[in-house]
């Protein structure tokens, strides 16, 4: 597979290793109520998609960059690439 | 017995490394330091400013390297540079944090890269055998500078923007011996 | 006997002549030679024996698809076994010999198969060897795999070098026949960067095998003519003795090329190179493979297809037989006869299947001597062409999963140009277009429509005229009425009777019928035999083609050895190796290294004398816990973290509290994983308000960046810190033991103050050591004992093991290894890997109370959850054999006294032991039900791996200096 990095163009998907589900992001507030519910659904629940997923990757062998891959499971068609720093700022996490 | 008179010497990560084919060079790169620069939030057009007005360079765009009279430094990292300066001194993360005041991380990195240069001819028909990143002309022109992979070792590999077509390759200094295998291989198969 | 069957023309040199072997006897051929063709040359009919039932197999192809020729190559090390004789290219004293046959090609003792023939039907494994089972691995297989096989290696190392490579191009085009050159000739005159394939070690494709005309001259010297002109170009990179093998996501290309394996003098270079072609756009042009008739005996030396024959007689100037019998089924096998009446063969007979008479039965067993027709007649001939049609080669469109479709007009599969990605345009016969004229034409559109999707202006390209003839087919796969084997897949023995018999059993599926019979398992993987075989299977369904199915190819599109694929990581070479800057002095030492992960690490530095490890381990734990000790540890990692947010960071990262950590101090620090369960351990180290360099495990130093990348970038964006590794940066060697301090004092320079009261247990700060050389130093213990951890920049480092050991001299200082670290750290019970495992919590490493209360972390919450604080938890503690001699095993599990060894009566497991030479007695740590209440009991720990029971009394996991007070002396 070939990741165009936004920042840097196409670059072999040896480069980059693979986490999961870009809901990863989204750390519970633990102050929040039914934490425990919330973090048993951000930790252990995941859909299991066939087709568009967005997904966590690091650029490891490169810049080092989070980043938000949009692909399709079934074709293994990027749809888009995204620095993770961004996509999480613009869904609401700061500090 | 202890000679407490005698201070360090240095050493180099591949004992001045220097091979030659006929058309082929691979030669180990010393002197200089290098340090890390990241900017801190919101500190990138401050440390642009002060970078240009201390040393008369632009910190370049990701994927780019560029010289100046003492050195060269090149984008690493979102926000983050490698500066090369032709000093030696091993402070010298602690005096430019003082240059640049508060507005980057600075961090020495001398020690951490062993950097070999490929020059000569065979260059393209080596690095092809090395690295599956692009390195044509039109998609890393001189004045090009990324980490990627070589083999399986992690490196950065510069491409000068000076009129001396050389191919740095810097790899963890730990990899040393493991990168001039990978690359006098690679010189053998290809000039051999 | 010389080269009897060798005419004149083709395109071998016969200014070279090549002497080589065939089973011991002697042959001469000409450059440009296959195995194949030179053998052909010498009336050489028999060269091989099939699979199964060992019949005499001659040459039956000309190309890649070759099921019967697989010849073992070369002598010595450099044995290459199946290896098909019509690529294999002739050097001189080429060494050549057939396979699977015993004692002898022409008399094989396993021909009496063939007489079995009616028990040895498909399945017939499955079917026999079934009972007892126990006489599977010991009896039948072996037998099986002695009987039935390919070639054998030769058991030593390969002595050939392998290469790897990457390659980037706009268009890659695969195949140099008229549609692959006329692609690349209008890709490459636009500019655009092409890489032009071909398997052949000449490029032409078919058109190096048919006399024909392009632009009325001979269609060679147009092929010549536009191989110049590619080579003049630079923008174009012609690749001959290259298969393209693989297709894989987005626009990446497998190939290997073959670099030596034509040359009689094995240079240095690498034998093959494996390469990795990025390509925007591809052109397939890999042609058509010509197929069979299922017909008795069809498999018979002698029997070959029609385009092979003509193959030879035009590309290597040698006739397969003298007297040919032709059988087609389509119009350019009949060509076939026009060829060779022209080279002078003598053709008695042509067949078209499409009149009343068919052919029957072949006679002859080690050659073909007749064949007899439906009619009756029998007629003398030396070989039969035949020509059942062509299969489009369109493998290499099936590898992302493109389904072909059945396209009746040629009786064949061709791409589904929807299935297959806007990456590849499919030109020529590959596409199922078979004239010359359809191959340039179509070649030179799929050049066009690339160069103006990649933006670039087309100039304009002649279309060379040349032969338009159409392709007329009738299907016609088999013979039916003779109750004789009539062969699908030659090279798996596989018969249309095994096709229907399976069809019988109710294997009807296409991917059950291929399972079931092996047909078009081999190693030309169905390329011989696929289509033909489903057509039987569909003709048995009473379905057509399509109807039935077809199974699709994977990768490789012809076999590629292993060794290419390791390329030059082999032996020592297999992965990179680090080094640490003391790496040189050690050896010199003569320090036993050990692999941790990637580095190598000094495990022990045995003296003359100890013949033991446990010897030179002991000496150096005794001497570092008595004087002094050092030991590389630059492998930790290092992670420089700065900036305002630095301190918060870290509060978050860790389970226990940094942000109020003072300037100049360390602190252990616990990392959970958000799970809560441990993930690694280390230090930290402030250096300012804004600057920490934080300490990893070897082992999880690319793994905790990471996670803290992702905790930064993803979780936290806008904290204001940067992280990045300094481990390469430093080296660093930890100083340990009584006299400790007194050596440092030796080394460090007079204006830092390492004292007890200046600098106390976990302090840290940036010094200068001999003489102005800049140091970082942390007063840390790992062993238990006064310990310092010294780092400076690593050019430096080589430089200060040798000051270090000579300014300990006086000490009887010892440079020690991770051994004995591993036992400094058991000794003062020390959680490491073995602890940390990825499967243990805070609370049962003792470390809850690490957990701060006042602050949210990575891990908190879920670490605080009812399962992971259960009342019987287990819990980290030490144990000790009772018996003082007993000898413990890591991996142990604890048994109480007198209990059944059993999962229910398993209380815990021995994590980490070794033998401690201050407590004379072995010791391990370990993971115990209530543990810490069960300390002066006593408990078994039981290896069944081992058959070792030892009773051992808990104890407390510090053996050494429970109350710490070595650390802050």
């Amino acid at each position: 597979m070939i990741i165009i990095h936004p920042l840097l163009g196409p670059r072999d998907a040896q480069e980059f290793t693979y986490l999961g589900d870009a809901s990863l992001i989204h750390r519970p507030d633990p102050e929040a109520d039914n934490v425990a519910g919330t973090f048993y659904e951000y930790l252990y629940q995941r859909d299991n998609i066939a087709g568009e997923h967005r997904e966590l990757w690091f650029h490891e062998q490169g810049d080092r960059s989070w980043l938000v891959i949009k692909r399709n499971t079934l074709t293994h068609d990027i749809l888009s690439v995204e620095l993770a720093s961004d996509v999480a700022r613009r869904e609401g996490r700061s500090k | 017995m202890f000679d407490n008179t005698v201070s360090l010497a240095g050493s180099l990560p591949l004992n001045a490394l220097h091979k030659t084919w006929p058309s082929l060079e691979v030669k180990e790169l010393v002197g200089g330091e290098i340090c890390s620069l990241t900017a801190l939030h919101g500190g990138v057009s401050a440390l642009r400013t002060k970078f240009q007005n201390e040393y008369g360079a632009l910190l370049p765009a990701q994927g780019k390297v560029v010289s100046f009279d003492t050195g060269f430094l090149f984008c690493s990292a979102p926000e983050q540079w490698f500066v090369h300066l032709n000093i030696e001194n091993a402070f010298l993360d602690i005096e430019l944090g003082a240059v640049l005041e508060t507005r980057a991380a600075v961090t020495l990195q001398t020690d951490a890269w062993a950097r070999v240069a490929i020059i000569g001819e065979d260059t393209p028909q080596v690095l092809e055998r090395l690295m599956a990143l692009n390195l044509s002309d039109q998609a890393f022109p001189m004045g090009s500078a990324v980490r990627t992979l070589l083999g399986h070792l992690n490196v950065f590999i510069v491409r000068g923007d000076k009129a001396s077509d050389i191919y740095e390759i810097w790899c963890a200094r730990s990899f040393a011996n493991s990168l001039a295998h990978e690359i006098c291989v690679a010189a053998e198969n290809v000039c051999g | 006997m010389s080269q009897t069957y060798r005419i004149n023309g083709g395109q071998i040199d016969r200014s070279q002549l090549i002497d080589f072997t065939f089973d011991g006897k002697r042959y001469q051929g000409y450059a440009g030679d296959t195995v194949a063709s030179a053998l052909l040359a010498n009336g050489v009919k028999l060269v091989g024996r099939s699979f199964k039932y060992h019949r005499p197999r001659g040459i039956f192809s000309a190309g890649s698809d070759e099921p019967n020729a697989l010849m073992t190559i070369g002598e010595g090390a450099r044995i290459t076994p199946n290896t098909r004789a019509t690529v294999a290219e002739i050097y001189e004293g080429m060494t050549v010999r057939s396979q699977n046959r015993f004692p002898s090609l022409n008399f094989d003792i396993l021909a009496v198969n063939d007489v079995l023939a009616p028990f040895l039907s498909a399945g017939f494994y499955y079917k026999t060897f079934m009972w007892p089972a126990v006489f599977w691995e010991k009896l039948y297989e072996p037998m099986i795999r002695r009987a039935a096989g390919l070639g054998a290696l030769s058991g030593e190392p390969d002595p050939d070098q392998y290469d790897k490579g990457f390659l980037h191009c706009d268009v890659l085009v695969i195949g140099a026949g008229p549609a692959g050159l006329m692609a690349a000739l209008v890709a490459g005159r636009a500019g655009l960067h092409v890489i032009l394939a071909d398997e052949d070690f000449q490029m032409g494709g078919r058109l190096l095998c048919e006399h024909e005309q392009i632009n009325s001259d001979a269609s060679l010297t147009w092929v010549n003519q536009v191989i110049a002109e590619l080579s003049s170009m630079t923008n174009v990179r012609l690749m001959n003795r290259t298969t393209v093998y693989g297709v894989f996501d987005h626009g990446i290309y497998g190939a290997v090329t073959r670099n030596t394996d034509h040359l009689a003098v094995k240079t240095k270079r690498p034998r093959e190179t494996l390469w990795r072609i990025y390509a925007k756009r591809s052109v397939l042009a890999s042609g058509a493979t010509e197929r069979s008739i299922a017909l008795s005996n069809n498999d018979r030396p002698g029997v070959m297809l029609a385009s092979a024959v003509r193959a030879y007689a035009n590309r290597f100037g040698v006739l397969c037989g003298k007297r040919v019998v032709v059988v087609s089924n389509n119009s350019d096998g009949l060509r076939t006869a026009d060829v060779l009446r022209a080279a002078g063969v003598e053709v008695p007979e042509v067949l078209d299947a499409r009149q009343l008479v068919m052919p029957f039965d072949i006679y002859g067993k080690k050659a073909v001597r007749a064949i007899k027709f439906s009619d009756g007649r029998k007629v003398d001939a030396d070989c039969i062409a035949i020509a059942g049609g062509w299969n489009p080669n369109i493998q290499l469109t099936c590898h992302k999963r493109g389904r072909p479709v059945w396209r009746d007009d040629i009786a064949a599969f061709v791409p589904n140009k929807d299935a297959i990605t806007s990456e590849m345009d499919v030109a020529g016969a590959a596409n199922g277009s078979f004239s010359t004229h359809q191959c340039l034409h179509e070649g030179a559109q799929a050049g066009e429509r690339i160069v103006r999707a990649l933006g670039k202006n087309a100039a304009t390209v002649d279309l060379p005229q040349a032969d338009d003839q159409p392709f007329e087919i009738t299907p016609f796969w088999e013979v039916k009425g003779n109750t004789k084997r009539a062969w699908v897949d030659p090279q798996n023995d596989v018969t249309t009777k095994d096709i229907k018999l399976a069809v019988q059993e109710g294997f009807r599926s296409v991917e059950l019928l291929k399972r079931y019979t092996t047909l078009g398992m081999a190693t030309d993987q169905g390329k011989a035999s696929n289509v033909l075989g489903l057509a039987i299977l569909a003709d048995c369904l009473g379905q057509s083609i399509p109807e039935t199915g077809t199974t699709i190819s994977r990768p490789p599109y012809t076999p590629v050895t292993i060794s290419a694929f390791a390329g030059t990581s082999r032996f020592e070479h297999f992965r990179p190796v680090r080094e640490t800057p003391s790496h040189n002095w050690a050896k010199e030492q003569g320090a036993v290294f050990v692999s941790a992960g990637l580095w190598n690490r000094a495990q022990y530095f045995p003296k003359p004398g100890e013949t033991h490890w446990r010897q030179t381990v002991d000496r150096e734990v005794i001497a570092t816990r008595s004087s002094v000790g050092i030991c590389d540890v630059t492998t930790l990692g290092k992670i420089d973290i700065q900036g305002p947010d630095a301190g918060e960071f870290l509060n978050r990262v860790y389970a226990n509290a940094f942000a109020k950590l003072a300037v100049g101090k360390c602190r252990y620090g616990l990392m959970l994983r958000e799970d809560g369960f441990a993930m690694d351990d280390g230090t930290a180290a402030r250096f300012s308000d804004t600057h920490f360099v934080m300490t990893t495990t070897t082992a999880n130093a690319v793994s905790v960046y990471r996670h803290l990348e992702f905790c930064r970038q993803c979780l936290w964006p806008d904290m204001d810190v940067k992280l990045i590794s300094v481990t390469e940066q430093w080296a660093q060697y930890a100083v340990a033991g009584p006299n400790a301090r007194k050596l440092l004092q030796k080394i460090v320079d007079k204006e830092h103050d390492v004292s007890n009261e200046a600098f106390p247990f976990m302090a840290c700060g940036e010094i200068t050591v001999c003489h102005g050389i800049r140091a970082r130093i942390f007063r840390l213990s790992f062993s238990g004992e006064l310990a310092y951890e010294l780092s400076v920049p690593a050019r430096y480092g080589d430089s200060l093991i040798k000051a270090l050991v000579s300014a300990g001299e006086e000490f009887d200082v010892v440079p020690y290894g991770t051994e004995a670290l591993g036992v400094m750290r058991i000794e003062k019970g020390h959680a490491a890997g073995n602890e940390i495992n990825g499967q243990t919590t805070a609370k049962q490493l003792g470390m809850h109370k690490f957990v701060s209360n006042k602050k949210d972390c990575i891990g908190k919450f879920l670490s605080g959850r009812e399962g992971l604080n259960e009342e019987d938890g287990s819990c980290l503690v030490g144990f000790k054999p009772v018996r003082q001699t007993d000898v413990l095993n890591a991996g142990a599990h604890f048994i109480g006294l007198g209990e059944l060894n059993n999962a229910e009566n398993d209380e815990g497991y021995l994590s980490s032991i070794a033998y401690s030479p201050s407590l004379k007695s072995y010791i391990g740590l370990g993971f115990l039900k209530r543990g810490q209440e069960r300390i002066g009991q006593e408990i078994r720990a039981v290896d069944l791996l081992r058959g070792t029971d030892v009773q051992v009394t808990v104890c407390s996991a510090h053996f050494i200096d429970p109350k710490g007070e070595r650390l802050r002396v």
